[in-house]
């Protein structure tokens, strides 16, 4: 299989989905005190980050936020607020308006399903590829051990086992959570009434979380509605009183059982009974632990005081045992009993010590848990309080008017609607505002119509409220379904992933094993034995030979360049090992640089700007230093289609509205016209006999028949229709076909006008190359400027530069350098112009300069100079001489020098 | 000179010296006189080639510097060059050959390297009408940019017989009417190549040797870009001042 087909799916995908909207935004910082601060925030379907920036046109981000496995929530009752949970980091937003916020959850749920999906499809690709390789290894696995292949995934048990967990916990967990919070007794109850009426069949995908769903993935129906029956306050408040009685209790038995055991058992080791307990007191509630507590505390003060007296009986032992060896009974046996003794004492001391540590620990503990009852009993007062009140306050209104039906309702649904709010947040505020004073009998009327109005709008508000709470609870269904399904893929990626490392692995450590073998049969030729069996070695060389094979499917990079295979075979068994040796080492090298942080802030920082560019700059890109710096470090390649596209649309973009839109078909309609007329043009002869010559390493174009020959082809032919003064060059060729490795034809079209009529100076690529050719001599006056020491040499050996540097203008170091370093290289040409082209030059050569110096004859000078690249390793120390230590590095000099040397050659007859 | 040349004379070595042509070259350049500095060969000629575009000029010279071929060869923007050290009659020859590009527009710049040429090598492609037609164009180049200078006439691609379009005997009729020598290659198939190469070579030895004069002249060239061409000057002269 190919790079480029596994790779085009997503990346179409996340073209054509649309870029959400653009809203300011308020955030809510809470460090210490809450700041409110304004950013531009910017979300952008391509990238699962959400991005903030100080300004609207910033290139650079204050912070970005990873939605890949962030949660969403709201509050109802915070107008157009909204928090984003990600990494155990909550960032709460703030837009002025509820409809807004919908558009921004709707936006980054979707950007989070998006992300999601991209990796799903990543992860399905590289399974494909993986499995290939898994393919390999099975079949070497079968050869030796005949171990099973590794395809078939093992259906787990796992549901089974959570269902009989869950029941063996059921009736301790309902019982615990209750007190706390009575939404999740339900919710526990649900969940138990899902999984025992859903028998776990096998088909169910494996999953550690069974939560609001059915096992196919599927909503459960029940999770989506409101609880059927909101039970009375009251009900509720006897229940939990019941509860919270007798839970104790039990709660007390068992500990103090539990406590007496370990008692008994060993003195010497309170440790381990005491940590037993607190594990069992964390799952408590707060009353329940507080008794227990209490219990454990003083049971331990039992436990001091016990070993206290120990203590002193030990220490009175000691003393008089001292007293036995005073009085002369010098023998050993006494001293290693007193030595004993002793030991014992200081081992009772520090289990003292450490026993009196916990008793205060456990105080502390308990100091904290009581407050804590406090103010929930407190609250619970309160709560009761305000129920009553309003009870009071509903019956004086039914007394005062039986008649209005409407207005009882009404009272019984606002008590209704007190539960349910109660049931889902336990702190939400209870509406007040009722208190009227209805002791003036004579304008009954008056206070009745009062009554009703404050009536109305109170069940309104709560009204209101339900139905925030409605929209809110949906929304947080539909988030854990989401969730859920995500958890899901990537606990079954996971595995995958797993199972394949542990094939890997095995196959890895077989195949190291046998290499072993082999190498320990060689070392011990005299005795020969049975190390290896006959047949082993031929097997091996057979699959050594396989392997190559194999490999050749990945014979070109992403971009089609074939890899550069320069090793041919040797004999020298060590010459290859050193050369695979050196292979392995720089892939590994290349992991580590993609892995290095610097690289993911590059990465980030691109991220960063494109997002924000794209969102609220769907065309073209501005002009400003920062984006400068940043496009100097060069594009990664993921991103490279997109910023040529963005730079080359504001080079041409004046021209583009002028011509219209299908202004490229235009032109190839009028290349193949002209073509099929039979007239000759030199020119189109000269592009149908270099499509072939343009980027050999490239699989996309090494042949008549590859894929882009046919764009490349159209490109030129309607870029020579489009400009008939330059009509072609040998060198646009070169440009056109590096357009079209990430563009399509027409923008490859507008990619060569820009770099021809906007991006070279004038007359580059005329007939007479007169703009070549002077920036030739431009060129010279540099390099004697700035490397005085090599213009010197090269002059005094009669080396003409421009044999070399011609073509490193005409093309832009396209086929002069390695591919990564040339497309950095049109990065920065493409937004700074040619300048950036005397830049590299003069920093190629300064990188040569030791080497050249060297040279003591014109031809190796030539050789040196012709080879160039080879001095040149990586783009990142070519970029830091050309665009630092060659600084200052003014236009105005290069334009005067090519000014004065174009009117030279117009007056000597460029032409000769 | 002549005892020079006796020195080298157990490197004296036929045609079929040139199968072995890699490692050998690997060899002269890791000589001991050339890593002191001092010249490694007799004399040091500079050789062009022209002709039409997509002729096959740089596939001839990576045929015959590295003996190699590739289909899809880059189009040459200005020139390129390769440098390799042969053996003419006991003498060796380094030379330094230019691979111009062909295209129109770049003969401006490639007629600077008409300077100081010994030997001309011009290229047509033999199922090429047009290119074969340019010759006489590409002649007339050397004439403007060159006194005397060796020539050859080289048909590439013979290998090609089914498109073939010009005659070996039009082409052999032709470069005798112009009294220059002529070869059919074909840098493909490896035919013609190397025989070719040393014509030129001995070519421009026996003239450098009759006339021992001009070879003496050792003029001084201007550096850098000089695009003026300075056509008054001899062709013959030489690059290594101790000549």
């Amino acid at each position: 299989m190919s790079a480029t087909a596994t790779i085009s799916p997503p990346a179409r995908e996340l073209r054509t989905s649309a870029i959400c909207g653009y809203l300011h935004r308020i955030e809510v910082r809470s460090i210490g005190l809450i700041t409110r601060r304004r950013y531009w925030f910017a979300l952008c379907d391509s990238t699962p980050y959400l991005y903030w920036y100080k300004d609207s046109d910033d290139i650079k981000c204050i912070g970005r936020v990873s939605l890949s496995g962030a949660a969403f929530t709201y509050d109802p009752k915070e107008k157009g607020r909204f928090e984003i949970h990600s990494n155990s980091e909550v960032i709460v937003l703030e837009c002025s308006s509820d409809k807004q916020r919908n558009e921004w959850m709707k936006a980054l749920q979707s950007t989070r399903k998006r992300s999601w999906k991209t990796v799903k499809s990543k992860s399905d690709s590289s399974l494909d590829i993986s499995s290939l390789t898994g393919r390999n290894s099975s079949a070497v696995l079968e050869e030796y051990s005949s171990s099973p292949s590794p395809v078939p995934p093992p259906r787990s048990p796992k549901p089974k086992k959570r269902t009989q967990f869950t029941n063996e916990e059921s009736v301790e967990s309902t019982v615990e959570h209750s007190e706390n919070d009575e939404s999740v007794a339900e919710e526990v109850s649900q969940i138990e009434e899902v999984e025992s009426e859903e028998p776990p069949t096998p088909t169910t995908e494996s999953s550690a979380t069974e939560w609001y769903l059915h096992p196919n993935g599927q909503l459960n129906e029940r999770s989506l509605q409101m609880p059927k029956t909101i039970e009375s306050p009251e009900s509720v408040l006897k229940r939990l009183a019941d509860q919270s009685i007798e839970a104790p209790f039990r709660a007390i038995r068992r500990n103090l059982s539990n406590w007496k055991g370990s008692r008994q058992n060993t003195v010497d080791e309170p440790v381990t009974s005491s940590r037993k307990s607190t594990a069992l007191s964390t799952d408590l509630s707060p009353e329940e632990k507080v008794i227990e507590l209490s219990d454990k505390v003083s049971s331990l003060e039992e436990v001091v005081d016990s070993l206290r007296a120990a203590l002193l009986l030990a220490q009175r032992n000691n003393e008089a045992l001292k007293k036995i060896e005073d009085m002369g009974e010098n023998n050993e046996e006494m001293r290693e009993y007193l030595l004993e003794k002793e030991r014992q004492v200081t081992e009772l001391h520090i289990s003292n010590s450490m026993n009196a540590r916990r008793a205060r620990d456990f105080e502390d503990q308990n100091l904290k848990l009581e407050d804590t009852i406090n103010d929930l009993q407190q609250s619970v007062e309160a709560f009761r309080e305000s129920l009553r009140t309003k009870e009071e306050l509903i019956l004086r209104m039914c007394e005062e008017d039986n008649r209005d039906d409407l207005l009882g309702s009404m009272a019984d649904r606002s008590l209704n609607v007190l539960a349910d709010a109660n049931g889902l947040v336990s702190d939400v505020e209870v509406p007040e505002g009722i208190l009227v004073d209805v002791s003036s009998v004579d304008c009954e009327e008056a206070t009745r119509r009062v009554l009703d109005e404050e009536n109305v709008r109170d069940v309104g508000e709560l009204q209101d409220l339900v139905e925030g709470y409605r929209t809110q609870n949906q929304f947080l269904n539909a988030e854990i379904v989401e969730l859920h399904a995500i958890i899901q893929s990537l606990e079954t990626r996971e595995k995958k992933l797993i199972r394949q490392n542990f094939d890997l692995e095995a196959c890895y450590y077989q195949l190291k094993s046998r290499y072993l073998m082999v190498l320990n049969h060689f070392k011990s030729p005299t005795k020969p034995g049975k190390i290896m069996e006959p047949g082993v070695l031929k097997e091996l060389l057979e699959e050594s030979a396989r392997t190559p094979r194999e490999s050749q499917q990945n014979l070109t990079d992403q971009l089609g360049f074939y890899k550069k295979d320069d090793f041919s075979a040797s004999d020298d068994l060590l010459d290859t090992a050193t050369f695979y040796m050196k292979k392995a080492g720089d892939i590994v090298e290349a992991t580590k640089l993609e892995q290095s942080e610097e690289y993911m802030k590059w990465l980030q920082s691109w991220d960063s700007f494109l997002v924000n560019n794209t969102v609220s700059r769907p065309i073209g890109i501005m002009s400003s230093p920062d984006l400068k710096t940043l496009i100097r470090t060069g594009v990664p390649p993921a991103y490279r289609g997109r910023v040529w596209k963005s730079i080359v649309t504001h080079w041409v973009k004046d021209k583009q509205a002028e011509l219209g839109n299908g202004y490229y078909q235009s032109m190839i309609k009028k290349a193949s016209t002209k073509k099929q007329d039979g007239s000759y043009d030199a020119a189109i002869k000269q592009i149908d006999l270099d499509l072939a010559r343009t980027l050999p390493t490239n699989k996309l174009f090494d042949e008549p028949g590859s894929a882009n020959i046919e764009k490349l082809r159209n490109v030129l032919y309607a870029f020579r229709y489009h400009n008939s003064h330059v009509g072609y060059c040998q060198g646009l060729n070169r440009l056109a076909a590096i357009a079209l490795l990430y563009l399509d034809e027409q923008d490859a079209f507008w990619f060569l006008i820009a770099c021809v009529e906007h991006l070279q100076p004038e007359g580059y690529y005329t007939s007479s190359l007169i703009g070549a050719v002077a920036d030739q001599k431009v060129l010279r006056d540099l390099v004697a400027e700035k490397l005085p020491k090599l213009a010197a040499h090269l002059r005094s050996l009669e080396v003409d530069l421009s044999l070399f540097a011609l073509c490193w203008f005409l093309t832009c170091f396209v086929d002069v350098l390695p591919h990564s370093i040339y497309l950095t290289i049109f990065d920065a040409f493409l937004y700074e112009g040619n300048k950036v082209l005397f830049r590299f030059a003069l920093a190629l050569l300064k990188i040569c300069e030791p080497h050249v110096l060297q040279c003591k004859t014109i031809g190796t000078v030539h050789q040196c100079l012709s080879k160039a690249q080879d001095h040149i390793t990586d783009f990142k120390s070519l970029a830091q001489v050309a665009f630092n230590e060659l600084n200052p590095f003014p236009q105005k000099t290069i334009e005067t020098k090519r000014q004065l040397y174009l009117t030279q050659l117009k007056d000597t007859g460029h032409c000769m | 000179m002549v005892q020079r040349i006796k020195l080298f004379d157990y490197r004296k070595l036929s045609e079929t010296y040139d199968e072995h042509w890699p490692q050998d070259y690997k060899t002269v350049s890791e000589h001991p006189s050339a890593m002191a500095g001092t010249r490694d060969y007799d004399h040091l000629f500079k050789l062009l080639i022209i002709g039409d575009s997509g002729v096959g000029k740089s596939s001839l010279l990576l045929r015959f510097a590295d003996n190699t071929f590739s289909e899809n060869y880059i189009t040459t923007i200005g020139v390129d060059f390769k440098i390799r050290t042969m053996d003419i009659n006991g003498q060796r020859v380094k030379l330094q050959i230019w691979d111009t590009a062909g295209q129109e527009r770049f003969r401006t710049i490639t007629s600077t390297y008409y300077r100081g040429t010994h030997g001309v090598v011009v290229v047509y492609d033999v199922t090429n009408g047009e290119s074969f037609g340019n010759v006489k164009r590409w002649l007339q180049e050397i004439e403007n940019n060159c006194d005397s200078v060796q020539k050859v006439l080289v048909g590439n691609k013979c290998e090609e017989t089914d498109r073939r379009v010009v005659l070996e005997s039009d082409a052999r009729n032709y470069a005798q009417s112009m009294n220059i020598a002529f070869f059919e290659t074909s840098a493909k198939e490896d035919k013609n190549v190397e025989p070719m190469f040393t014509c030129i070579t001995s070519l421009v030895l026996t003239a450098k040797l009759a006339n021992p004069s001009s070879a003496s002249k050792d003029q001084h060239r201007s550096g850098g870009v000089s695009l003026k061409d300075t056509s008054g000057s001899n062709n013959q002269k030489k690059k290594c001042k101790c000549g």
